[in-house]
């Protein structure tokens, strides 16, 4: 049931602005397979550099999609396009999802310069899909101006999407706990920007409190933004996207740095899951083994990472 | 690097349809069947349901109504799913619907057409069913 045809025709496609070029070349980055070779491998030397990429993560429920909405809209006020990936849980029994983060961005199904793709996390920790991160080079390819990475609201310790994007905004909401949540490590440590969503409740301004008082003894200058804003109306948003773009201009001083983190966790990403592919079949071989008492798991995990080597390429 | 392609289905509902039992009950039938399904929300246009369809690159669309009026809304999506170049994208209907109704949807390409209190495994059988065909 494989109809989507040549990479190289959704290449052209996408030179030429066709969106739908685009959807059909992320589904086959989805997919995986020789096509998603070809097309990161355009897509990698294609890189915009004007690309600015924002990562919005927090809780289920915290009112991320909600917040995407009214900043594309806010974006769009200010003449730029705007993509957006959303990532969702896939089910961890059937492999399928609901996809629903849509729902709240509707009012952008008209609008050709928004374009929202969802993704399901086909089981992948860390709330970005193998996909998504993939995609992101897709989406730069494309051009748009700013793009917008939803990550699964897992809350607690979802630290890798800052990697990948330029800034990082952590959406909090009133009354999901108290001064010791603040204190945790974690996802808190890679905001570099925190949204106060449903700011109009009585608790919010206790959170900030907290939030503010968490930061403890951090030089002020480097703290990083509180923002309040109430999603559903809109309150703030302008705010956000101007704290965005400081953050933004601020991190220009770091991107030797960034970047260089970037490529880490990339390759580190995708070497663990090709090896996961690769290995599984030795793990299941192992697997039997050491049921059967012929082994220790220890032993023959060691044995099999003994057994890659990597020579750098000498040019 | 899934060996299989997911079936991705876009599950829309057009004009002014409160009615959202049946959707909601699909989008959990979908997933629990292992495909990939979108939500639009209620209330879309045409032109919004296509959009959505191309960016999300969806097998299916699977228009819901219960207020009478899908051949209506097929034929509205159809067109706009034309001007935008995708008509290879299917659909499929559920909802309130008599015989008259069916054979036109029929006459249309547009397939399933299940009435109100059709068994859910049906629905999925016949989404597989369309898409073995590919």
């Amino acid at each position: 049931m494989d109809n989507r045809g040549d990479p190289r025709n959704v290449i052209e496609m996408m030179k030429k602005g066709n969106r739908r070029g685009l959807a059909k070349a992320i589904s086959m980055v989805e997919d995986g397979g020789p096509e998603k070779e070809i097309l990161l491998e355009y897509a990698y030397h294609q890189e915009a550099p004007q690309t600015m990429v924002l990562g919005v993560t927090g809780a289920g429920g915290a009112g991320k999609s909600t917040l995407i909405d009214k900043l594309v809209a806010e974006y769009r006020e200010r003449g730029k396009t705007v993509g957006v990936i959303a990532v969702d849980p896939s089910s961890p029994y059937s492999g399928g999802a609901f996809l629903g983060d849509r729902v709240r961005m509707s009012n952008h199904n008209t609008d050709i310069g928004v374009f929202i793709r969802s993704f399901g996390s086909r089981n992948c920790l860390g709330g970005m899909s193998e996909a998504a991160k993939n995609v992101l080079y897709l989406y730069k390819a494309f051009g748009f101006d700013v793009v917008i990475v939803e990550s699964i609201g897992v809350g607690q310790d979802e630290t890798e999407i800052s990697r990948f994007v330029d800034v990082t905004t952590l959406v909090l909401v009133p009354g999901l706990g108290d001064a010791m949540q603040m204190a945790k490590a974690g996802v808190r440590e890679i905001a570099d920007i925190f949204v106060i969503n449903k700011s109009d409740k009585p608790e919010a301004e206790v959170l900030k409190e907290q939030l503010l008082n968490s930061f403890g003894i951090l030089p002020l200058e480097i703290r990083p933004p509180v923002i309040s804003t109430v999603a559903s109306e809109g309150t703030g948003v302008a705010e956000l996207v101007d704290a965005v773009a400081d953050m933004a201009e601020k991190q220009q001083e770091h991107s030797e740095k960034k970047r260089r983190e970037r490529i880490w966790a990339e390759v580190s990403s995708s070497v663990l899951y090709l090896m996961n592919i690769k290995l599984q079949k030795h793990i299941l071989d192992i697997t039997e083994e050491v049921y059967k008492g012929k082994t220790t798991p220890f032993e023959a995990s060691r044995r099999l990472a003994d057994c890659i080597q990597y020579r750098r390429e000498t040019k | 690097m899934n060996k299989e392609r997911k079936i991705r289905i876009l599950l829309a509902k057009s004009g002014c349809d409160i009615h959202e039992r049946g959707a909601l009950t699909l989008l959990n039938v979908f997933r629990d069947a292992g495909m990939e399904v979108i939500y639009t929300g209620r209330f879309q246009s045409p032109e919004g349901i296509a959009n959505a369809a191309v960016t999300e690159d969806v097998d299916v669309i699977a228009l819901s109504d219960l207020t009478g009026s899908l051949v209506i809304i097929a034929k509205q999506v159809k067109a706009a799913l034309k001007a935008i170049d995708a008509e290879d994208i299917k659909i499929v209907s559920g909802g309130l619907l008599t015989d008259e109704d069916v054979a036109e949807l029929e006459a249309m390409g547009v397939t399933g057409n299940f009435g109100t209190g059709s068994p859910t495994d049906a629905i999925v059988e016949h989404i597989k069913e369309l898409m073995a065909g590919e």
